[in-house]
């Protein structure tokens, strides 16, 4: 059973999956690249500080992507589910909380491909430059973040699209009454900002966004 | 103030009480030995002279006492207020005299931690601080002015304005060119610690030494505390970039720079960055720069080790600190320290090499946040609302 909602999850998800896990593997490179000539290994005077300017820099496309792949994985789980109205699900033998964990389980297992492929290229880019006395790289912290941020997207928007379009509709209208909240009270020269009173409940510790902010430093002190 | 007669050790005496001969000459020559048993050798002054010290600084003492009064009832006319926290005095205007009750001995209480027995430093001279409307008033050798207090300050900041003001002053003690070395008021960390501020600023401290764009500077995080003592500018320096920056240093700081900021015209440029030549990078540095220069760390390095110093002298270090009169900012340090210049520096060194902050690209409560919500937003997917074809 598995392993047929595995491959049709699948053929669902690669067209995305595969340059991701690509791009996954480029980006350390790439990162590394930019902010000192691998063959370079003068990374001395003034040159330091603006390796980690640069290693700071790239962190937020390591979110994006990692955002992004979640996202991919999660609306290829359930969009074969959704064109069909759920038929093949509610036909089923299965309880719907096992389905929907074998689906799940589905989205962990093709998420491995690029989160690996992520920290090969972490680990590549590490060993590729000379490091000045000082800093060090931090392959497999960052590809454990990535895998994390990763997978807290997808769940995120698993559990969104494991819903019915009400759900669906239900987040909107809370987000819709935040945007508007928002606008009446500044229309009302309140000081408070609903909406980033919850953006920042949710991108710090312990919200479920946190993973994605912070600092993603391949390289640091 | 009477010339005091010190000769060897205490043992002379003015003719007043050491003088006594005469018969009978045997009895004598028995008691003098037992005078000198009982002598005390440490009162080097008979007790006329230290009678005459006394005075003085009585007379000294009333005039500074009649001064600031004069002063005080000139200021009492317009509604000033007096409060006292033990010898620490403030002077005040009304409107802001309840704030101000509170807040000084808060303040006081902080200072005394800060200074302990070196409080009477911050107790030298009253300080007034005023309010809005009030008639100015600037410093004179008996009372301090303080910054302008707001009718709707509030108590923590009004203690941290007291602190901060008591800094002052006693950094007016300093020579211009420690002052100008330290870079910062010496009651700032008392100030930050009451704000709830734990930390320091060692672990930034590491990160510039990791980062630094001067020889000097990478030369003292590798190890090198004599480098150390060059970058923190212990020791006055003939030609400073020469000391602290290298030929590479020179040339990638010009070229990070630019033309386009103007460093360095077409002609002058190519030959430093593209070429090579250590003289032309050398040359446009220097001229750039005009006379002024590129310290090798940053003013918080030097508060690091004022700070390491105080620690290091214990008791009476910020007293020293002030009235030292050191030819160097190394004599100065060892002199806050009561130790030598280079073990103030090793201790530095190790403090910074132990602050080393920690990795920020994954932390344990990240993670672990991480992998909770995963979790919970799978257990939510599993619960959501049912499906209907």
């Amino acid at each position: 059973m598995f392993k047929v909602i595995l491959q049709s999850h699948w053929s669902w998800s690669k067209l995305l999956l595969g340059p991701g896990t690509v791009a996954a593997f480029a980006l350390p490179i790439l990162a590394v690249q930019e902010a000192g000539s691998l063959s370079d290994p003068q990374l001395s005077a003034w040159g330091t500080a603006g390796l980690l300017h640069e290693m700071e820099q790239w962190g937020t496309w390591y979110a994006a992507l990692a955002a992004a792949l979640g996202l991919a994985v999660a609306t290829g789980a359930w969009g074969s589910d959704h064109r069909g109205g759920h038929v093949y699900a509610l036909s089923l033998p299965l309880e719907r909380w096992r389905y929907v964990l074998l689906r799940y389980g589905s989205g962990v297992v093709l998420l491995a491909a690029p989160i690996v492929f992520f920290w090969l290229g972490a680990l590549l880019a590490a060993a590729a430059i000379e490091l000045p006395n000082g800093l060090h790289a931090y392959p497999t912290a960052l590809a454990t973040r990535f895998g994390l941020a990763a997978l807290v997207a997808f769940s995120v928007f698993f559990a969104i699209s494991a819903g019915t379009a009400r759900t669906a509709g239900y987040i909107l209208v809370a987000v819709g009454g935040l945007l508007a909240a928002k606008l009446l009270l500044s229309a009302a020269g309140a000081a408070f900002d609903p909406l980033a009173f919850v953006i920042d409940r949710l991108t710090s510790w312990p919200g479920p966004l946190q993973v994605f902010t912070g600092r993603w430093m391949l390289i640091d002190v | 103030m009477s010339d005091f007669q010190v000769g060897n050790g205490c043992g002379q005496r003015t003719e007043a009480t050491s003088s006594s001969t005469g018969p009978p000459v045997a009895r004598s020559s028995l008691l003098l030995p037992l005078l000198l048993l009982v002598a005390t050798p440490i009162e080097c002054q008979t007790a006329a002279e230290y009678q005459v010290r006394v005075d003085s600084l009585r007379d000294e003492w009333q005039q500074r006492r009649s001064e600031f009064h004069s002063l005080a009832s000139a200021l009492l006319s317009d509604g000033i207020d007096t409060i006292k926290a033990g010898p620490f005095t403030i002077l005040t205007d009304e409107p802001i005299a309840d704030v101000m009750k509170q807040a000084v001995p808060l303040a006081w209480e902080a200072v005394r931690e800060t200074l302990r027995s070196d409080s009477m430093l911050a107790a030298a001279r009253p300080i007034y601080f005023p309010t809005g409307g009030s008639r100015p008033i600037s410093s004179s050798p008996a009372v301090a002015a303080g910054p302008w207090i707001g009718d709707s300050a509030d108590v923590e900041d009004v203690v941290n304005r007291i602190i901060l003001t008591v800094g002052s002053e006693v950094g007016t003690l300093l020579d211009d060119g420690t002052r100008l070395w330290l870079g910062a008021n010496i009651m700032s960390p008392t100030v930050a610690r009451r704000s709830g501020w734990s930390g320091s600023y060692l672990p930034s401290v590491y990160v510039e030494l990791a980062t630094s764009g001067s020889a000097v500077g990478r030369t003292c995080f590798a190890g090198d505390l004599t480098a150390c003592r060059a970058a923190l500018e212990l020791d006055p320096v003939s030609d400073p970039i020469a000391e602290w920056y290298d030929t590479q240093d020179l040339r990638r700081f010009i070229e990070r720079a630019g033309m386009s900021r103007g460093w360095g015209s077409t002609e002058e440029w190519i030959p430093c960055v593209q070429e090579s030549d250590d003289t032309a990078c050398d040359r446009l540095f220097r001229a750039r720069l005009e006379g002024s220069v590129l310290h090798p760390v940053s003013p918080m390095a030097h508060q690091t080790l004022a700070a390491t110093a105080l620690q290091m002298g214990g008791d009476g270090a910020y007293g020293r600190m002030v009235q030292t009169v050191a030819p160097t900012v190394a004599d100065w340090i060892a002199a806050a320290a009561a130790a030598p210049a280079d073990s103030v520096v090793a201790r530095w060194y190790s403090n910074v090499m132990a602050a080393r902050p920690a990795p920020t690209t994954l932390t344990a409560a990240t993670g672990w946040s991480a992998l909770v919500w995963i979790v919970v937003l799978a257990a939510i997917a599993t619960r959501s609302t049912r499906w209907r074809s």
